[in-house]
């Protein structure tokens, strides 16, 4: 697996103060004409793009289960901490950003960048699915 | 329906002993698959069963999936008061409609080829309906079955002309009401897949006699002999006095370790009592009633004896329940779709939570492979066993179980399997 660079360049966005979720609740939160999604978990908050993968139908009204939250029409399930798939019908990614609690104005703050979505992407077992 | 809560005290007069026999019960009823077939066509597809906790679908569309032998069913709370109970199948090729877990849905859509329904099953959109010649009659549905709760569980029948659950839980809702199942919260789950038979494992809960071979640490702090047995028209039950020694103990007097750790759970040091060992479990009663008063539970239907000991009832045919005034074990033994020496064993653990205070958070249900984790010195040593009685019972030299009357409830819970199996009048 590659390596992840840190990002210094993207700036963190503030989203809401540290108690606007209690652990176990999410929000969708409106940035430019995107949208991503806000969990609070016992162990802190995390960011995703407000994206199922597998149908590019929003995330965000999924249900938080442990780590996961699942897209409520077909049921994937996606790990909240790094966006991987944890079940099909999804088997790539949804895009997740570093969140970080600023400490003066105790709010959370997402480095948010909008994610590239491949139209046909190449699957990641192996095949490709670009007919040509 | 809810069942509403009946009783205010749980009856303790001793129920009148029914016939039972004395003769060996076959092996083959834990070993055959001939044997494993009939218990699912005659039984698991008559009974109503367990799927799961109510409070894990709190607002309308959530859902959890369970499974049980080789089908899979959906439960969804459809509306704020009625949940829900359908065989987790598309109706247009059999594709599963959900993966096993928890979830939140507005409609229910197979991912295969978007066939869309109903929270209340009912058949909502179809792509290219006009391309099926033959009509996609409304009726095209998921299947559903008969679904109810009680206790804060969630119960499915898949016998459509199931008596109401209800009638099958008889004298359980009286009898366990005082303990306010609805005020408990999960606070682990697990499930393990047991090499043994889903009746092995029964067996070994709804009997004390093994305490002395397998559980030996536990004569220090409970009786094993002075057990009061309760057979009822399906179910049955025990209650084990505790906090004192068992009358095999070798030393009647001692307040053994056994007892100074209940003592120190409790908050009390062990080296300031300074009563005798017959003077612990009213201590330990006394001490119980005040504290569970002082944090706001409401105790006042349960009796001295509820507040130490075990009150054990076993819910035909697969649920054992052992019931303290504070918290519950839970254990739902399921059969496993194809090999009669092999179960699922769903452990759960309950803790009564005082008005006000917020519930532990939901713990992640986790599986394993027998043997992958520790469960606990207790259930250690009972999942160390089942394996070895199962693979003593295939043995061609074991004809079957010789029961005696100490280990009635497992005749008692064959006497009843068979009137489903072979009917009443058999």
């Amino acid at each position: 697996m590659a390596e992840q660079v840190e990002d210094t360049k993207t700036p963190f966005i503030p989203v809401g103060p540290t108690d606007m979720l209690k652990p176990g609740e999410s929000r969708i939160i409106e940035i430019d004409d995107d949208s991503i999604v806000v969990i609070r978990l016992p162990d802190g908050y995390f960011a995703l793009e407000n994206r199922c993968s597998h149908d590019d139908g929003p995330l965000g009204q999924g249900r938080l289960v442990g780590y996961e939250i699942d897209c409520p029409r077909h049921g994937a399930k996606f790990d909240v901490r790094d966006g991987s798939p944890q079940s099909l019908p999804a088997f790539r990614p949804v895009a997740s950003f570093p969140v970080r609690i600023n400490e003066k104005t105790d709010w959370v703050e997402v480095q948010y960048k909008k994610p590239e979505v491949e139209a046909f992407p190449e699957d990641p077992r192996g095949f490709n699915f670009n007919i040509t | 329906m809810v069942i509403e809560a009946l009783g205010t005290h749980t009856p303790v007069e001793k129920a009148s002993e029914p016939s039972l026999g004395t003769e060996l019960i076959p092996k083959e009823r834990y070993t055959s698959k001939a044997f494993m077939e009939l218990e699912w066509e005659r039984l698991w597809t008559k009974v109503w069963n367990i799927a799961g906790r109510a409070s894990d679908i709190p607002n309308v569309g959530d859902y959890f999936t369970t499974e049980l032998g080789p089908e899979s069913f959906l439960i969804v709370r459809e509306q704020p008061d009625k949940v829900r109970a359908f065989y987790n199948v598309c109706p247009h090729r059999g594709n599963q409609i959900r993966n096993a877990g928890m979830g939140h849905a507005e409609t229910f859509q197979c991912a295969y080829h978007f066939f869309e329904f109903n929270l209340d099953g009912s058949k909502k959109f179809v792509p290219d309906e006009n391309t099926f010649t033959q009509g996609v009659p409304q009726e095209t549905a998921l299947i559903e079955v008969p679904c109810d709760t009680w206790g804060g569980f969630v119960w499915f029948n898949m016998n459509p002309d199931a008596e109401s659950l209800e009638e099958f839980l008889g004298v359980v809702p009286e009898h366990l009401a005082p303990y306010h199942f609805e005020e408990f919260a999960l606070a682990q789950d697990k499930t393990i897949e047991w090499d043994a038979n889903w009746k092995a494992s029964v067996d070994a809960f709804n009997e004390i006699y093994h305490v002395q071979g397998i559980h030996p640490q536990m004569l220090q702090t409970l009786n094993d002999i002075h057990v009061q047995i309760d057979l009822y028209e399906r179910h049955n039950r025990y209650l084990v006095p505790m906090g004192l020694v068992s009358p095999r103990y070798p030393n009647q007097d001692e307040v053994t370790r056994g007892l100074k750790a209940k003592l120190a759970d409790a908050g009390i040091d062990p080296e300031s009592f300074t009563g005798s060992m017959g003077d612990v479990r009213p201590f330990l009663q006394k001490l119980a009633r005040e504290q569970f008063e002082a944090t706001g539970l409401d105790v006042s239907g349960l009796n001295d004896d509820q507040m130490t000991d075990d009150y054990h009832y076993y819910l035909f045919p697969n649920i054992t329940l052992n019931i303290h005034a504070g918290g519950f074990g839970f254990f739902r033994q399921r059969p496993h779709p194809t090999d009669p020496n092999k179960m699922f064993y769903d452990l759960q653990r309950y803790v009564r939570v005082p008005a006000g205070v917020d519930p532990p958070p939901r713990p992640i249900h986790s599986q394993h492979k027998h043997g992958d984790i520790s469960l606990g010195l207790g259930l250690d040593q009972d999942s160390y066993n089942l394996p070895r009685v199962q693979k003593g019972m295939n043995s061609s030299s074991f004809k079957g179980l010789l029961i005696n009357y100490r280990e009635r409830r497992i005749r008692h819970m064959h006497q009843t399997i068979d009137d489903y199996v072979y009917g009443p009048d058999r």
